[in-house]
């Protein structure tokens, strides 16, 4: 994206509304052919502005796949790096099918692969949210402070 | 208490329905159908008014849906007389701080209930416009209005771009939001009124328009929402580097 710019200075609160889908043979992607690229460069462009991230992640469509073990999570690994720059980033994943526990489970253990990213869960800048969608309304988020994170 | 089954419960009561009256009409809808349901009605609305007149001050957000049935049916000369008519109704709304316009198929609104419309979104605790649905929205919705600060635009929307001569003031957005471009709508419409924006929620086909946004409104931004979800760009890479084309 080397057209945004110039990069907002007092970007409070980027949010990314991403989609997952699966293919034929239930591999599931994330995001589908290049918005894994544009996800990547959207962090990338306004990391070192951001001072807090929100990433949603939805199945498109919910019903088309059954095992989170076909999740390719590499996508994600662009976290690692941007966590060293932005205070606190919020990830939310909804598959509505498995229960919560089940669902940060699988993703704790495919991240367990970038230890930047394990570094930033264990300091409390990622959090993640499984099962859950984004807070929509500003209040929503008052309980990190007014000028949230 | 805020649920509509307890509202309407406690607004049977005499001294309660003072109370409840302000929860029970904050937010309102009124829809104007080819069928002839009541529910929502128009005259059911200003039934209620003739004999509460409390309402109009109770009412601050206010939906006026259009609904059509086929996309072909040119039978909208009554939904146009209906809300001409409620025109009137619609001029005596003292406390509205949002208004939300949807329609189900393409619309023009008529000049009756547009001037009436143009009257309330003059109201200074008016903040809001949401604009939904397949329908013609002039500039003059918008324009010499200071008082607006958020508006939503969603699909399909003909967003005027002739500005009358007389507009001598163009509202400074704070939140904009574009869920997908507006149909036959040029970034020179929209720019003028993102000089001091704070929150731009990105949708789908305009995430392709926010270069141009942000060389506007970097500045003062300082929330940014970005669908990707539905992204029917094109993406050119070319020597490591992006460009979304719209």
């Amino acid at each position: 994206m080397p057209e945004l710019s110039p990069v907002p200075p007092n970007l409070r609160q980027l949010s990314l509304y991403v989609a997952v889908y699966p293919d034929e043979t239930e591999h599931v992607h994330l995001p589908k052919v290049g918005m894994s690229f544009l996800l990547a460069a959207a962090i990338n462009t306004f990391a070192s502005s951001v001072r807090h991230l929100i990433i949603e992640l939805e199945i498109w469509p919910s019903h088309s796949f059954s095992n989170l073990d076909y999740f390719d999570f590499s996508p994600l690994a662009v976290l690692g790096p941007a966590s060293q720059l932005i205070p606190r980033i919020d990830m939310y994943f909804q598959t509505d099918k498995f229960q919560p526990n089940d669902t940060l489970a699988r993703l704790l253990s495919a991240l367990a692969a970038y230890d930047d990213i394990t570094r930033s869960i264990e300091d409390g800048i990622l959090v993640i949210h499984p099962e859950k969608t984004a807070p929509k309304n500003e209040e929503d988020w008052s309980h990190l402070g007014p000028d949230n994170p | 208490m805020s649920h509509p089954l307890t509202l309407n419960a406690c607004s049977e009561d005499p001294v309660l329905s003072q109370i409840v009256g302000r929860h029970l009409y904050h937010s309102i809808t009124v829809s104007f159908r080819t069928s002839d349901a009541d529910y929502e009605s128009p005259a059911r609305l200003t039934r209620s008014i003739s004999e509460n007149p409390r309402i109009l001050f109770y009412v601050r957000v206010l939906r006026i849906r259009v609904i059509k049935h086929k996309k072909y049916d040119n039978s909208d000369v009554d939904i146009k007389q209906g809300l001409n008519q409620f025109a009137k109704t619609l001029r005596m709304f003292r406390a509205l701080e949002c208004i939300k316009l949807t329609t189900s198929q393409k619309f023009n609104w008529p000049d009756v209930f547009r001037a009436a419309l143009e009257d309330r979104l003059g109201l200074p605790g008016l903040k809001k416009l949401h604009i939904e649905g397949n329908q013609n929205c002039p500039c003059s919705f918008i324009d010499n209005h200071e008082n607006i600060e958020d508006l939503l635009l969603s699909p399909a929307l003909h967003l005027g771009t002739k500005r009358r001569r007389c507009v001598s003031t163009l509202p400074q957005l704070k939140s904009l939001t574009l869920l997908t471009w507006p149909y036959n709508c040029s970034t020179a419409s929209i720019t003028p009124h993102i000089k001091e924006l704070r929150w731009l929620k990105c949708g789908s086909s305009a995430v392709g328009h926010l270069p141009e946004f942000l060389k506007v409104c970097s500045q003062t931004l300082n929330k940014l929402d970005i669908d990707l979800r539905c992204l029917k760009c094109k993406i050119q890479v070319s020597s490591g580097k992006s460009t979304m084309l719209p």
